[in-house]
């Protein structure tokens, strides 16, 4: 099996996998209603709608550049939201608002110099990776400091921030790379069939943190 | 993002990046579960020693309510119940000469069979455990009344609370030491408590004593015991004294906290 046919099933199974977890989350929206996560389930469509829309535009106008250069922006902004509203620290919070404008900032400068329409923002989503990697390390200093940590399997925020983690972590070096290697169909697809399985791991943990849940300590 | 076209064969640079971001990935993965786990057993191996100090002091906690039952008793039996007896037995000498004092004897005697049927009822275990806080101060206050110790009065305020037995134990052991030190100590001719449960537990109770020093209080006469009992049951304890104007015990225990340790 060549890696063009691995990106093709991996695609499926990314979308079915999206569309899981938005049902998930909105069966379990009254349990996550009265939780730091109340939005989650808006996320979860928000990602479910962007694939397959940008699945249909690249099969109809094999060109999805814009939409997720525009798609990066609300969901940095939620993942720095929702570390921002699980940190107990006023300076975190203030951190995460800085981060927040940062990235804004950075997309208006991109969209300058870049061709928004076809050409990807990776200095956009690098930078948005980074800043998302530091603010799930930031939470995860300030659980360790608290008795949260004996019950955090069952903790849906932490199985949500470790997938994010895993994503960043691996995805960061994966833009960088694939635009260098742009020109070289071989090298594109093959970071393409690494990040898809990134994709997987992120939603398998998002599945795995809304079975596991137990609303008293999602609510802190 | 989503790609398309074909592929040939994989470049080296590319497998490199493969290989380094699984590298990475593990190493993420075997970081966080080395971190979560080892603080995880930190915590846990401090809960377990929390909890061993709390049944260690829980335990001390009723073995000093014990003593303090049996030395009540002894008081009560020698000072009220005894005299009370050596009346009646000084009134019954007298009856021959004087027939119509045998009322007076036989109340007496009814009266010391009441006293030792209240006794009777606090030393039974079981009596004692169904007795929630309130109804164990009441008694404690009737005791002080009957004994002329102090004029003692409770006033509860809101809807009584259920307590976790354990937490009880411990905050009547608290008021418990309290009132012993103002008997003792304070010459307070009066003692007002007040246990309030909105809004949580909040237990007060005042006397109009002599009060003491803060030299006293860095002394201890039972005040750090009392503190750190109030601390192993989440509650705040405050103890403020002023010379010649009395002291008072102020303690709180949020909603929350009241019953656990069941």
């Amino acid at each position: 099996m060549d890696v063009g046919s691995i990106i093709h099933i991996e695609q499926y199974i990314v979308l079915l996998l999206y569309l899981i977890v938005a049902v998930l989350s909105i069966i379990k929206y009254p349990k996550l209603k009265a939780s730091l996560l109340r939005f989650f389930p808006l996320l979860a469509l928000f990602n479910l709608l962007v694939e397959g829309g940008g699945y249909l535009l690249n099969f109809v106008t094999e060109n999805n550049t814009l939409l997720y250069n525009l798609y990066n922006i609300p969901y940095f902004i939620f993942v720095f939201a929702l570390f921002r509203e699980a940190s107990g620290s006023i300076q975190i919070k203030k951190v995460m608002r800085i981060f927040q404008v940062v990235l804004i900032i950075s997309f208006f400068i991109a969209c300058t110099q870049m061709d928004v329409e076809r050409v990807n923002h990776y200095p956009v989503v690098v930078l948005g990776n980074v800043l998302s990697i530091i603010s799930i390390l930031l939470y995860y200093i300030e659980i360790l400091q608290t008795d949260r940590v004996i019950y955090i399997k069952y903790d849906t925020l932490f199985w949500i921030s470790l997938g994010f983690l895993l994503f960043f972590i691996g995805s960061t070096p994966i833009e960088i790379v694939r635009n260098i290697f742009a020109s070289k169909a071989s090298a594109y697809l093959s970071l393409g069939a690494l990040q898809y399985t990134l994709i997987i791991i992120m939603n398998i943990c998002f599945i795995v943190g809304l079975l596991v849940m137990k609303p008293k300590l999602s609510r802190q | 993002m989503l790609y398309s076209g074909t592929i040939s064969n994989e470049t080296e640079v590319v497998t490199a990046i493969i290989v380094g971001i699984s590298l990475l990935m593990a190493l993420v993965i075997i970081t966080l579960l080395t971190v979560f786990v080892k603080r995880k057993n930190k915590l846990v191996s401090e809960q377990e020693r929390a909890k061993a100090t709390f049944e260690k002091e829980l335990a001390e906690t009723e073995v000093e309510i014990r003593e303090a039952t049996l030395r009540n008793i002894s008081w009560e039996l020698h000072d009220n119940i005894g005299q009370l007896l050596a009346l009646a037995k000084i009134q019954a000498q007298t009856v021959k000469e004087h027939p119509e004092r045998i009322d007076e004897v036989v109340e007496i005697i009814g009266t010391s069979l009441n006293e030792l049927r209240a006794l009777s009822k606090l030393i039974n275990p079981e009596a004692i455990k169904s007795l929630t806080l309130g109804q164990a101060i009441q008694l404690e206050v009737d005791r002080f009344n009957r004994m002329n110790f102090i004029n003692a009065s409770l006033v509860e305020k809101g809807e009584t609370l259920t307590i976790g037995p354990k937490v009880e134990i411990i905050l009547f052991r608290i008021l418990q030491e309290f009132f012993s030190n103002t008997i003792k100590h304070s010459k307070a001719e009066t003692l007002t408590i007040i246990v309030d449960y909105n809004n949580g537990l909040h237990i007060s109770a005042k006397d109009n004593g002599i009060g003491f020093s803060k030299d006293i209080e860095a002394s201890g006469i039972g005040l750090s015991n009392m503190q750190n009992r109030a601390k192993l049951i989440g509650a705040s304890l405050k103890i403020d004294s002023v010379l010649e104007q009395g002291t008072c015990l102020e303690m709180s225990i949020p909603t929350h906290k009241i019953k656990t340790h069941e």
